[in-house]
């Protein structure tokens, strides 16, 4: 498989159809991944794919030097197209600026160059195969759990999580969706997110963070594999992400590359019934 | 640093008596940027005024706060006030320690905490207030008038008189509206076309009113001062320039006499081609393709009309050569049009009187046999029996047989009125022309027996009571007060079944005919249409005015005013004077070359290169913009290259609600008068 | 001991909420004074960060009330704002903020008895759940006074 990638690789780069190429090559760390762009075809053979390559690499395609370099060919597992197809539907980058090299690991561990290329092909192919990770029902079980307790139990469970963030924004950097060149927490006139590492300001990030994921997030759990606390970042976007879908009619992020966000839009049969 | 002055109004007693104003002006003192804080009586009076403005040079302030009233009432009182003193107006806020503190709440010590607490707030909101400029808009002096009824019709004139240009556009073939199909008007009994007659034509030949007949609104953009309309002139398969109006065509039509007219009410006939009734202005016909042999044959075999040989005698019939008047190939035309501001005049349409049609937005009165019995008609098919040029000339007879009623009851309130089955208003007009339709009746019918079932008698306007009167005292109408329950047939008759309330019995009637008043409605499409020009409807899709008694010729949106019956039911004295207000709106708009707007508007932040803006150009805001006023800005090198796009605010179409704010992950978008800052500031001082 | 007097930050639009409480002022209706309202264009201005900021700020309760759907002057703000407060509000109850600490409604310019009875009920509502110790807590460890 990985010859394949390879060759897949260097001829995008020969033939000039992308200008670069975003994948994964080894860490300096043995079995790990880290994340490499080459530019020169003798280079392909520095490109890896293994269940280690964790990065979700659409976090790279709104970088302005690789915005520069035009079109860009990437590496991507299942949820990092729907990140680059969330990207596109938020013109962060125009649809034939990307090609795609993709790929899936099978449940028993098997890395795969899928057939599928286009963003037309690689749609149908997650429509039909791929349902959001965030949603299935195993994963769902932990948001469940923490929804039947009180809300006193909740907020004491979640003062116990934020206490231990450093306010790195490490999930942030990682998050190929937090693309602001200025995050509205670095935003300091007025600061509505303090950047002390309080309780307070902690629980006024952590909430934006999830808000603004909201509908967005395409469930790669980079955020909380990233975060040097452990704090189970995901448990949010997955209430977030069954939210939506029981609210709007089944939307989950990703699953097509043109249309109206989410929050663009509204639909006068939206929830009404929380209102006095 | 700020410099703020308070100013706490004791409102005559309306605030002192429960706010203690010089405690609050005591406290205001202390407040983070406050150098200057007083109590007086009455603000908005001259000397109140004047204590501001006097202050505001004295002690150099750059923010003021004025305690009093709501908003609502007098911030525009103030603002004037502060820029006359030379500050700014926008650096004037208000704290509404009256409506929304002193009148409500009965505990001193509480109503004057809370009024200390929200002076406070806007104090801090103030330090924060920006100096803001009006925007200055250009204005295009033409204005487009929606609907040439006797409301469009006088509104045109208004406009045109005064020297502007006006685009009128009536969807049917010809101007006149309902009124057209009148017969005598009331409370005068004058002819109604007789005198609407002399308007169309004058609307039709004024130089400043530019008509389009058989043409609909395909849709509106733009903003006051500066919309862009296109105007879809449909194919009336007639070149009006060619054409004579002789009407030859209409003649040689082999359908003609035989499809139900839609001005006679289905009581007259006409052709496929047709001129829609004899005084029609422009007096040009049209072919209902509907209805038209050739081209229902051509649709059905699926070839272009002008290869179809079906028919086609109306061409044949016509005497203009070289080339014919009737033109088959003709297509719908899409006009564009730039205009200033915009008149909806499109008017009503009338219930039926029968059962409910697909899409009706009601459940019809089926017991009073309209479907069932031709003799059983609505007001305005009565109005056509009655009108001299009408299908009987003027002769009132029965639909089913062709003689003359001798009993003929009027039953009011069909639809009207009515909270469970029909519209829940009152749709004005109907006693009036009730007692009307009884009069003329009489007045044909010598020995015929008027009844008239009602509920009220509602007669309010100048010369109307009076006519009822007549009609009861002089005409011998009977006036029955109580409901129509049931009309059934009997033989050749109607058994009308009701009830008098007034002397508690059952009332049977045999009738030869019965006219039901029906309701007024809206236009079916009335929804749609107000969604194209972003005016707001109400439950009975009547177009909303922007406030009932003050403002009740504007819609929700600048520059669209409503005259006529698509506002409400209303008679013509009404939908004539409405028209007039609207010009007259029009007219003010169009006095001057550009229109100053509120600067409450949104604005996309801009930094130092290579960022530009912090925006990330992903356009949230501007899918979210209800009013559309969000555009594309690409940011360009020197060498012209597009380095970013961002989203910029177009000032002269934003509204200013703040949606794009909070749409604003990034928190690049602020809207002045209530940016982020200022907001914070008043959550902060809570 | 004195009654617990709640402390009610109120998010409102101009043209329908405010105008309906100015009514009630001009009714002369009577109604718990505990709410302090922070006028806005529309609901659709109303950001997220107002309601924390609040919370953080020593408000017990918030209220968020605009225009009802069909009816916003801006034509469609609030379905925008009825968007997010869906999705919002289950945010934070899911972060263990008692639901009925945030309240939002829709009054009319006309509704200024319905204004009267939802500041007495939010009110209450407020007093019963008692003071938001959970984020005074937060307060104190941030400004030094408690240990985490």
């Amino acid at each position: 498989m990985i010859d394949q990638l390879r060759q897949r690789a260097r001829e995008l780069l020969t033939t000039g159809e992308a200008a670069c190429i975003i994948g994964y090559a080894d860490a300096s760390v043995p079995g790990k991944a880290t994340p490499i762009v080459i530019t020169r075809a003798e280079d392909a053979d520095r490109l890896v794919f293994h269940a280690a390559c964790c990065n979700n690499l659409a976090a790279y395609l709104t970088r302005p030097e690789i915005r520069k370099l035009g079109t860009v060919a990437m590496v991507a597992k299942p949820a990092d197209v729907r990140a680059a197809f969330v990207l596109m539907q938020e013109n962060q980058v125009r649809p034939d600026d990307v090609k795609f090299i993709a790929v899936d690991v099978t449940p028993a561990g098997e890395c795969t160059l899928l057939a599928q290329r286009t963003r037309e092909e690689l749609l149908d192919y997650l429509v039909k195969n791929v349902p959001p990770a965030e949603l299935a029902d195993d994963a769902l079980k932990d948001v469940a759990a923490l929804e039947e307790q009180k809300d006193g139990e909740r907020w004491h469970y979640w003062q116990q999580q934020f206490s231990r963030c450093i306010r790195c924004y490490a999930c942030r950097q990682v998050c190929p969706l937090c693309y602001c060149s200025r995050c509205v927490a670095d935003k300091n006139r007025p600061q509505w997110i303090e950047t002390s590492a309080h309780g307070r300001g902690n629980l006024a990030w952590n909430i934006t963070r999830a808000f603004h994921l909201a509908g967005r997030c395409v469930g790669c759990g980079e955020c909380e594999r990233a975060c040097p606390a452990g704090i189970p970042l995901m448990k949010l976007n997955r209430k977030l992400a069954k939210d939506v879908r029981d609210s709007f009619g089944g939307h989950a992020a990703g699953y097509a590359f043109s249309g109206e966000q989410l929050f663009a839009g509204y639909s006068p049969s939206d929830p009404n019934d929380f209102f006095e | 640093m700020s410099r703020i002055g308070v100013f706490i109004c004791h409102c005559g007693e309306n605030i002192a008596a429960t706010v203690d104003c010089p405690r609050v002006a005591r406290e205001a003192a202390s407040m983070p940027g406050v150098v200057h804080s007083v109590d007086y009586e009455y603000l908005c009076s001259d000397p109140g005024q004047s204590l501001i403005k006097d202050a505001i040079r004295e002690h150099r302030l750059s923010g003021v706060v004025v305690a009093s009233c709501s908003p609502r009432m007098h911030e525009t009182t103030f603002r004037r006030a502060a820029a006359e003193a030379g500050l700014n107006p926008f650096r004037c806020e208000m704290a509404n320690i009256r409506e929304q503190c002193s009148w409500v709440h009965a505990d001193r010590e509480q109503a004057t905490r809370k009024a200390v607490d929200l002076i406070r707030m806007m104090v801090h909101k103030v330090a924060r207030n920006e100096s803001l400029c009006p925007i200055k808009v250009p204005v295009n002096k033409t204005a487009l008038v929606v609907g040439g009824g006797i409301a469009g019709i006088q509104a045109a004139l208004d406009i045109a008189n005064a020297g502007h240009r006006v685009i009128l556009v009536e969807r049917e073939p010809s101007i006149g509206g309902h009124m057209a199909q009148l017969s005598e008007t009331f409370p005068t009994l004058d002819c109604s076309q007789c005198i609407l007659t002399p308007r169309m034509v004058e609307a039709a030949s004024h130089p400043n009113i530019t008509l389009h007949v058989y043409s609909e609104i395909e849709s509106l953009t733009g903003f006051i001062g500066n919309f862009e309309v296109k105007i879809r002139n449909k194919a009336k398969s007639v070149d009006l320039g060619l054409c004579t109006g002789c009407g030859a065509c209409t003649l040689a039509c082999p359908l003609a006499g035989r499809i139900g007219n839609e001005f006679d009410r289905g009581l007259g006939k006409r052709g496929a081609v047709y001129i829609p009734f004899p005084q029609a202005v422009p007096h040009k016909p049209v072919i209902d393709r509907a209805k038209c042999l050739r081209f229902q044959a051509a649709q059905k075999k699926g070839i272009p009309v002008q290869d179809c040989s079906v028919c086609g005698k109306c061409a044949d019939a016509c005497p203009i050569a070289p080339r014919k008047a009737i033109d088959f190939s003709q297509e719908d035309v899409i006009i564009t049009e730039k205009v200033g501001a915009v008149v909806i005049a499109t008017g009503y349409e009338l219930y039926t009187g029968g059962r409910p049609r697909p899409g009706d937005r009601y459940a019809g009165c089926g017991e009073y046999g309209y479907d069932d019995y031709p003799d059983v008609i609505n007001g305005m098919q009565f109005e056509r029996l009655a009108s001299a040029s009408g299908p009987t000339q003027g002769r009132i007879l029965r639909p089913s047989d062709g003689l003359e009623p001798q009993t003929v009851v009027f039953v009011k309130c069909v639809g009207s009125r009515d909270n469970a089955k029909g519209f829940t208003y009152c749709s004005k007009v109907c006693c009036m022309y009730t007692a009307k339709h009884a009069m003329l009746y009489r007045h044909k019918v010598h020995a015929g027996r008027a009844i008239v079932f009602y509920m009220d008698v509602r007669s309010p306007g100048k010369g109307f009571d009076e006519f009822v009167r007549r009609a009861i005292e002089d005409d011998d109408a009977c006036y029955i007060r109580g409901r129509v329950s049931k009309i059934t047939r009997e033989g050749g008759k109607l058994l009308v079944q009701g009830a008098d309330t007034l002397s508690g019995e059952q009332v049977e009637v045999m009738a030869d005919m019965v006219v039901l008043a029906t309701a007024m409605t809206a236009r079916h499409d009335a929804d749609e249409l107000a969604r194209k020009f972003r005016a707001a409807y109400d439950k009975d899709c009547w177009l909303t005015e922007a406030h009932p008694k003050l403002r009740p010729v504007e819609s929700a949106t600048a520059g669209v005013f409503l005259a006529g019956a698509c506002q409400g039911p209303k008679d013509i004295p009404d939908s004539v004077a409405q028209a007039s207000a609207a010009a007259g709106k029009v007219l003010v708009l169009f006095s001057s070359d550009e229109l100053q707007r509120e600067p409450l508007v949104a604005r996309v932040n801009r930094t130092a290169p290579p960022q530009y803006s912090t925006c990330t150009g992903c356009f949230a805001c501007k899918a979210a913009c209800p009013a559309g006023a969000i555009e594309v800005e690409d940011i360009t090198d020197k060498a012209g290259n597009t380095v970013k796009s961002v989203a910029r605010v177009n000032e002269g179409v934003c509204q200013g609600c703040g949606t794009c704010v909070a749409a604003c992950r990034s928190g690049s978008i602020e809207l002045c008068g209530f940016t982020d800052e200022q907001v914070f500031a008043q959550i902060d001082a809570l | 001991m004195a009654e617990f007097e709640p402390k009610i930050a109120a998010f409102v639009c101009t043209w329908c909420t405010y105008a309906g409480a100015d009514l009630a002022g001009t009714s002369r209706l009577q109604y718990a004074s505990n709410v302090r309202v922070i006028k806005l264009p529309c609901t659709g201005r109303i950001d997220f960060h107002f309601i924390i900021k609040a919370f953080e700020r020593g408000a017990d309760a918030v209220l968020v009330s605009g225009c009802h759907p069909g009816d916003c002057h801006y034509t469609a703000g609030n379905y925008h704002a009825r968007r997010r407060w869906t999705v919002f509000r289950k945010l934070l109850e899911f972060a263990g903020i008692e639901p009925d600490r945030v309240t939002f409604a829709w009054v009319s310019a006309a509704e200024g008895a319905k204004w009267a009875s939802l500041v007495n009920e939010v009110t209450e509502k407020a007093r019963k759940l008692g003071p938001f110790t959970r984020y005074q807590r937060l307060n104190e460890i941030a400004e030094g006074e408690a240990e985490r």
